[in-house]
């Protein structure tokens, strides 16, 4: 399942979205729109996405941290199954995803433009495709360059939360 | 050797383990991805065999009709078959897709491999800029490197190269860096061997070898992002019916006439899951036997 | 063997054990028709090599022997409870708090994100047996002191990597005891550890059985358990192949495998006796080079070292001295043992000799010309006339490589065409006791005796004058040990090397070595021949040693004085 969304392109589950859900079903707005509602979708596509990857990551990090002898230890001290889960397991689990998250910033930017086109919302995206079809490098390096710059704030977010998370990191 | 000595290890449960995993056979969903990326290698080398119809013959009588059995996946706006289309366009595709990976991949290895080998200031410089780079969104390079120099064929490979090439690359150096400092490189010096010879006989195939598992998980992602350029429209011109190009064109009937959007996207996903898997079997193969 | 012991005076009564994985029965089967019974304030240690099913006897105990074996046991009692039929809520109230178990390898069965307090008082949280939040903290720094953990205040606070490996299996056995249980399970509670410290915790664990707990020990090394095993099961393949008191077993030892096994302790053995039961291979047919001339020390010296000092600046900026001021000469067919706890700096110093560091002082001399101080090109001539064994040598092997390949690699340059070279290797194999077949074999399909066998054999290919042997046999079970150990004592007398024995074990090295290097804190506090260091140690921190070290019972520890 994780496999099936982190493969799925946004743009093209963005479109099934939209057909479904709003020409279908009528549910949500086709286009446009300045209503939180109309945000729904977009961000709906955006995420399924990335809930694959970040999925797969925490998937594969659990299972392999559930096999640690500490697990074990935590179990001959009488805790439950799913105690160990939530008290030791995840936290170690969650790291991997932390560190993720910089370069999800990338994904979900890469994503962003797509799915604006697919939905016709005017936003960086917008500016950014319609500078390349004119070819106009000045803008499209501006925009470039404040992407760079959110990453560089989201990345400083990322260590700190790592750090909570991983005592160990203060050390060294 | 006693027979006590056979089952080596820290206890019988990791052999017993190992027994398991020997005795597995290959999995169901990697056969049908080896189906589905045959079809559409086959589509790609000859695809006169598989379409059903001339994906380039107009008929407008049968315009924006839905699937059907006579046509599977349906027409677009001037009547001309989906299906046959999508076949006829796969050979482009996945051009376009392995020329990105391999170009990508080749840059990567040698910026790699570079920076991983070299000491000091050269593989300080290469990976903060791999860092750098790799912090852009892939798109965004892309985007860049299409405002610069326009769309084509060409241009795409090289877009989707670039962008895909950063993470690739900083993989490769940290693959070159653990292998650097194994146990066998020591030893192999150790022996006296010159280091040309262990570079050529130890740390290139270990640093490599995982890349075959990436090359296949590669491909899927090129195409993907191949094809969102050409969804902006950024891509190759219609009327090729390359996929990206495809599924650009269905954007503007999406609302009277879904599948000319679905079935093109549904294209890249089957081929681009089919190949990830099949990239996955790989690597977890490669990595039991070594 | 009958035990006229009432047997409600049981505390633990287990009668034809089964366990078997997965569904072939035959092949995974682990345990088969084991039966003991303990009674409080009593010992039972098993002992057996891995693979031996001593671990999931263990983990059966407390219900936690793996979701895919299926246990059957004919009785299984614990204090008045049948244990055969608990669910997952019933075993939860009896581990921790009746049964308290001990995992092997501390620093890995604490979790390294928690606090060591954290850890210890997991067990009193999850009983509900403490009713505030100081009450915890008091009782996890009580518990703390109780396992002999100095400022356990501060210790409490801190992150397992921030403790050094002895104080991390006291904290692993303080949250054993946190609810007083009844019965401890120690499983291999001190492989890992230095013999100093190892001794310390096998006193406490001996306290432990003295407040009138039962207790359960789990070793392969059967010295270890020598010393407060009240009865001893020695298993292997899963069966029981004797059982009895220590006494008896110490003494008298009914079954083979029971002989080899007391056999293949070395500690106090006659040196240069034969550790396993396989006989010394017949002459070489020929190896190329006549046995040097006698056996005994000729005075040539094939190797100096001057005064070596090696800084390493470590993660928190601070430069450390790990080597400092170490001398040595080792003499053609002399083997010189270099003894230390970790950290010691004895790693170093080898790393120093092979030349894969360089002394930042000193320098070394191989067969009176200058080695350290050369360029890594001149120097990689010469290369061949010293190598190296591992004590892991899975890593040291590139993991694509087949056996055969290995060792024509190591064979560069001496033997030219392709049959000579195929010829080297066979000779290379046939010395270090593999069969051919071994050579389309990969090392990750050997096992670990095996593997160590390779990397002699890839050691010995260059015809090298030294042969550094970095804590070569400390990863494997005794009874491997003890043939390494002999193949390793062939080698030197058919081959003539010379060998740098490093190893943190007193017993191996006495074994092997000609004169002993003690070393402590990057120094070397003593060094002498090797009789006269175990007959009359002069430093302190020797005499330490060798009390630490745990001897078999029924065998003095030769002309050892306390």
């Amino acid at each position: 399942m994780q496999v099936l969304f982190a493969t799925l392109p946004p743009y093209w589950l963005a479109t099934i979205l939209l057909v479904v859900f709003a020409i279908e079903l009528r549910i949500f707005p086709v286009a446009g729109g300045d209503s939180p509602i109309a945000l729904v979708l977009p961000t709906l596509a955006l995420a399924l996405e990335l809930s694959g990857f970040f999925g797969q990551v925490v998937i594969s990090e659990f299972s392999c941290v559930l096999e640690q002898p500490f697990v074990t230890s935590a179990r001959m001290r009488g805790m439950s199954d799913l105690g160990v889960r939530f008290r030791h397991v995840l936290r170690h689990a969650a790291l991997p995803g932390i560190t993720l998250s910089g370069w999800a910033l990338g994904k979900l930017l890469s994503g962003a433009v797509l799915v604006e086109a697919v939905f016709a919302r005017q936003g960086l995206g917008g500016v950014l495709v319609t500078a390349t079809s004119t070819r106009d490098v000045p803008v499209v390096s501006g925009v470039i360059l404040v992407s760079a710059g959110l990453f560089v704030l989201t990345s400083t977010v990322v260590d700190l939360a790592y750090g909570i998370v991983d005592p160990r990191i203060k050390l060294t | 050797m006693s027979s006590s000595e056979v089952l080596g290890g820290a206890g019988a449960f990791p052999h017993l383990l190992q027994t398991l995993a020997r005795v597995r056979t290959v999995p169901l969903r990697v056969y049908v991805a080896v189906t589905v990326v045959g079809f559409f290698l086959a589509a790609a080398i000859a695809p006169k065999w598989l379409e059903t119809h001339d994906p380039l013959a107009i008929d407008l009588t049968a315009s924006l009709q839905a699937p059907s059995i006579a046509h599977w996946l349906g027409t677009d706006q001037s009547g001309r078959d989906l299906y046959s289309r999508i076949v006829e366009g796969a050979g482009q595709s996945l051009s376009i897709g392995l020329g990105a990976t391999a170009l990508s991949l080749f840059l990567a290895l040698v910026l790699g491999v570079t920076a991983g080998l070299a000491d000091g200031a050269v593989d300080t410089v290469l990976s903060r800029l791999f860092d750098v780079l790799f912090a852009l969104p892939t798109l965004f390079l892309a985007l860049l490197f299409v405002a610069v120099f326009g769309t084509t064929v060409l241009t795409e490979i090289i877009a989707v190269g670039l962008g895909t090439a950063p993470g690739y690359a900083r993989m490769i150096r940290g693959q070159v860096l653990t292998v650097k400092s194994a146990g066998y490189v020591e030893a192999a010096k150790a022996l006296g061997h010159p280091y040309v010879r262990i570079v050529r006989r130890h740390i290139l195939p270990n640093a490599v070898s995982p890349l075959t598992a990436m090359m296949t998980l590669g491909v899927g992602q090129a195409i993907i992002w191949a094809s969102g350029l050409a969804f902006l429209g950024l891509g190759v011109a219609p009327p090729a019916p390359e996929w990206g190009a495809l599924l650009n064109a269905g954007r503007n009937y999406v609302i009277y006439a879904w599948w000319l959007e679905i079935m093109p996207g549904l294209a890249v996903v089957v081929f681009a899951l089919s190949v990830t898997v099949l990239g996955r079997y790989l690597g977890d193969r490669l990595e039991g036997k070594s | 063997m009958l035990h006229l012991v009432q047997p409600e005076a049981q505390l633990l009564t287990v009668d034809s054990l089964r366990v078997c994985f997965a569904r072939n029965v035959a092949e995974g089967t682990a345990v088969r028709g084991v039966s003991f019974s303990l009674a409080p304030g009593r010992c039972l240690a098993i002992v057996g090599e891995s693979g031996s099913g001593k671990s999931v006897t263990a983990r059966v105990l407390v219900g936690l022997a793996g979701h895919r074996a299926r246990v059957h046991a004919r009785r299984l009692n614990f204090a008045g409870t049948d244990l055969t039929g608990l669910d997952d809520r019933a075993w939860r109230r009896i581990r921790g708090k009746d049964i308290g178990f001990v995992l092997q390898d501390a620093l890995v069965s604490l979790d390294p994100l928690r606090p060591v307090g954290k850890e210890i008082g997991e067990g009193l949280r999850l009983h509900r047996a403490i009713a505030s939040r100081e009450e915890l903290e008091r009782q996890v720094i009580g518990l703390l002191k109780l396992v002999g953990v100095q400022d356990a205040e501060i210790k409490a606070l801190q992150l397992p990597h921030q403790l050094s490996g002895g104080q991390c299996q006291r904290a692993l056995i303080a949250a054993a005891l946190a609810l007083d249980p009844r019965l401890l399970i120690a499983d291999e509670p001190t492989t890992a550890l230095d013999v100093t410290v190892q001794a310390q915790v096998l006193g406490l664990l001996e306290e432990t059985k003295a407040r009138g707990k039962a207790l359960i020990l789990i070793s392969h090394d059967l010295a270890v358990v020598s010393r407060m095993a009240d009865e001893v099961l020695v298993m292997r393949q899963g069966e029981v192949i004797e059982r009895g008191s220590a006494d008896q077993i110490f003494r008298d030892p009914q079954h083979a495998y029971t002989r080899q096994l007391l056999d293949a302790v070395p500690s106090g053995r006659p040196r240069g006796s034969r550790l396993s039961s396989s006989p010394a291979p017949r002459l070489l047919r020929q190896h190329g080079r006549p046995p040097e001339q006698s056996a005994a020390r000729s005075s040539q010296i094939v190797l100096k070292a001057t005064d070596l000092v090696k800084r390493f600046r470590g993660p928190d900026g601070i430069l450390r001295t790990v080597v400092n001021g170490v001398s040595f000469e080792l003499r053609s067919g002399e083997t010189l043992g270099l003894v230390g706890e970790s950290g010691s700096g004895k790693s170093t110093t080898a790393r120093m000799v092979l030349a894969l560091d360089l002394p930042d002082q000193g320098a070394v001399l191989l067969q009176g010309k200058a080695w350290t101080t050369l360029t890594e090109r001149q120097r990689r001539a010469r290369r061949r006339s010293i190598s190296v064994i591992y004590q892991d040598p899975l890593s040291s092997f590139d993991p694509r490589w087949t056996v055969g390949r290995i060792l024509s690699d190591s064979l560069l340059g001496d033997a030219e065409t392709r049959p000579e070279r195929q010829e080297r290797v066979a000779e290379l194999l046939y010395l270090v006791g593999l069969s051919p077949a071994f050579l389309n074999r990969r090392p990750l399909e050997l096992s670990g005796g095996q593997r160590q066998r390779v990397a002699i054999a890839r050691a010995i290919a260059p015809r090298p004058k030294v042969i550094v042997c970095d804590e070569p046999v400390s990863a494997l079970d005794v009874s491997i040990q003890a043939q390494i150990l002999d193949l390793l004592g062939d080698l030197k007398a058919q081959l003539g090397v010379s060998y740098l024995f490093i190893s943190h074990d007193l017993g191996v090295v006495r074994h092997l070595s000609d004169r002993v290097m003690v070393m402590r804190d990057g120094r070397v506090v003593e060094s002498g021949d090797t009789e006269a260091i175990f007959a009359e140690p002069q430093h302190d921190y020797t005499r330490d040693l060798l009390a630490a070290v745990p001897t078999l019972r029924g065998r003095q520890p030769q002309a050892h004085r306390d």
